[in-house]
């Protein structure tokens, strides 16, 4: 349990993310979430942050700060009127659409419960990078990296699809592969 | 135009100023130093402008197409065309009095061999990614799963 100090704004963004992690919001918790700008109480673990930053707080109280030792190995995936478990390395990339969100692997798709963001989080450390504003690619099944114009990529994957990485997340895959 | 990246004009204006640097050490001709400044500036300019229009012309292509080749191929055609052409309308314009054509061609070859290398780095960082994939692949392989 953690007790919030932040505005109303981000209040409802981390009581929201905080929920899907059972995390309880307590005011008397010696954990305090605090947004820069108020005042950091005494006697207190306090995880100070910037508003825009409240992913990051939920990232790490999810993860800690050893990444490795949180993982979900496996998911569950709606197809065909029957559930099936998939691991992650199974999964060639994900994809949300007005369904939900659908994972893809070599030869089935899925659909799978939670949000892009929440696999983000989770799988990041499983190389798995979100490339456009709909689709979580893993890196693992990329089998080559075409350059295009105006600083766009498309990745060709294993089982031949090419996914486009927009302007705005190819730096992300830069850094990410540091090239 | 909001596919336009401003980064890559920027690239193509030092690219420009470099290439210009590199002509004025080729010329051996007595002018004033301000002449030479201005001779790189302009060179930059000229960078500008083909960056700008390079810009403009791929932002137009569908990233249906995309693969390595066409990608090396059109970066390539793209760059030599549209410097041949403004070099050509420059000396137009300007009426320059660079007439012979071998001190011209010269001129043509260094530019035009600067933009090559500028692509062959481009090739290398391409091969770059590809190796740097491989090696973020056995890195999470070995210690995430």
């Amino acid at each position: 349990m953690v007790q919030l100090l932040c505005s109303n704004k981000v209040y409802e963004k981390l009581k929201k993310e905080l929920s899907k992690y059972q995390i309880e919001i307590k005011p008397d918790s010696s954990l305090v979430l605090v947004e820069k700008g108020y005042d950091i109480p005494d006697g207190k673990l306090s995880v100070v942050f910037d508003g825009i930053d409240y992913m990051n707080v939920i990232k790490l109280l999810t993860t800690g700060i050893r990444e490795d030792l949180h993982f979900i190995n496996t998911i569950v995936g709606f197809r065909d009127n029957k559930f099936e478990v998939i691991e992650p390395i199974d999964v060639f990339y994900l994809e949300a659409g007005p369904n939900g969100i659908t994972a893809f692997t070599e030869f089935n798709r899925y659909s799978i419960k939670e949000t892009l963001q929440y696999y983000e989080n989770v799988w990041g450390i499983k190389g798995f990078i979100r490339i456009n504003k709909s689709q979580l690619v893993n890196l693992l099944h990329v089998k080559e990296i075409i350059p295009w114009f105006n600083s766009r990529y498309v990745l060709r994957m294993e089982n031949h699809t090419e996914l486009e990485v927009s302007k705005m997340f190819s730096k992300k895959l830069r850094s990410t592969l540091k090239i | 135009m909001e596919k336009i990246h401003l980064e890559n004009i920027i690239k193509s204006i030092i690219l420009g100023l470099f290439i210009g640097i590199i002509l004025q050490f080729s010329d051996n001709t007595n002018i004033k130093f301000s002449y030479r400044v201005l001779a790189i500036l302009a060179s930059g300019c000229v960078g500008f402008f083909i960056g700008l229009v390079t810009e403009w012309l791929t932002a137009i292509l569908p990233i249906s197409m995309a693969n390595a080749r066409t990608y090396f191929f059109i970066n390539n055609l793209i760059a030599l065309i549209v410097t041949t052409v403004i070099m050509m309308s420059l000396i137009i314009i300007t009426n320059s009095e660079m007439v012979k054509k071998g001190e011209f061609i010269s001129v043509l070859l260094i530019v035009l061999g600067i933009i090559c290398l500028a692509n062959l780095s481009d090739y290398m960082m391409y091969r770059r990614a590809q190796n740097k994939l491989r090696k973020f692949k056995a890195m999470i392989k070995d210690t995430k799963y």
